[in-house]
């Protein structure tokens, strides 16, 4: 199932994108980049607000534009077309604080079937990285596209 | 990929925006890439089931791979 989500913009290497929120706090950019970690062909996932007239990304503004799940569908998204463009890749992802990062595991936990279809998804949980499974809670999660 | 193929696809259509490349190297969001390094550097990575003996070998040359890397 498709979810709406924006339209995206992104740069050539498709690591940097940018998509306007739209709702009752008006039009907000948000970046997303995608910047590799020591360990070669690993990268984390990074979203935030962007201020459209000092160019600064803020990551830990709540701004409530009441449009969370197409934000979400809009980030996931984003994990598609950079792991089409780069299918080793793996993707680390957690959230700015422990509600946030509460936030993505229940929007994988709902669409948990659709994900799975396409790429491995990892929990970590006491210090080890599980699969991913409903109900259990996860500091941090890794995915990588299957090759189908 | 034809039009029925394409409303199905989850690949979006993403627009390139020279624009952007001004944060292409740049770290935008450091605090989550140290926390991402700590936790991958301390925890690891995933251990991939090995399910046969083939694909024993191949999981083993891609951690050997990632070792090598760190």
């Amino acid at each position: 199932m498709k979810f709406p989500r924006y339209e995206l913009k992104a740069e050539k290497t498709l690591t940097v994108f940018e998509f306007l929120s739209e709702g009752p706090k008006g039009k907000i950019a948000k970046l997303v980049q995608y910047s590799e970690t020591n360990l070669q062909g690993f990268y984390n996932l990074g979203f935030g607000d962007k201020n459209t007239q000092t160019g600064e990304i803020d990551d830990t503004v709540i701004t409530n534009n009441e449009d969370s799940q197409k934000i979400l569908a809009t980030v996931a998204a984003t994990i598609y077309a950079f792991t089409d463009k780069y299918p080793e890749a793996w993707i680390y992802a957690t959230g700015s604080n422990k509600v946030r990062t509460r936030l993505y595991r229940i929007g994988i936990t709902n669409n948990l079937a659709e994900i799975l279809k396409d790429f491995e998804v990892f929990g970590l949980q006491n210090g080890e990285w599980k699969i991913f499974e409903k109900n259990f809670e996860y500091e941090a999660f890794l995915v990588k596209r299957k090759n189908n | 990929m034809n039009i029925k193929e394409l409303n199905k696809s989850q690949l979006p259509i993403v627009r390139i925006d020279d624009s952007l490349e001004e944060y292409k190297d740049k770290v935008l969001f450091p605090d989550k890439l140290e926390n991402a390094n700590a936790t991958l550097r301390i925890i690891g990575l995933p251990k991939i089931k090995k399910q046969t003996k083939r694909s024993h070998s191949f999981s083993e040359k891609r951690e050997a791979s990632y070792s090598e890397v760190s």
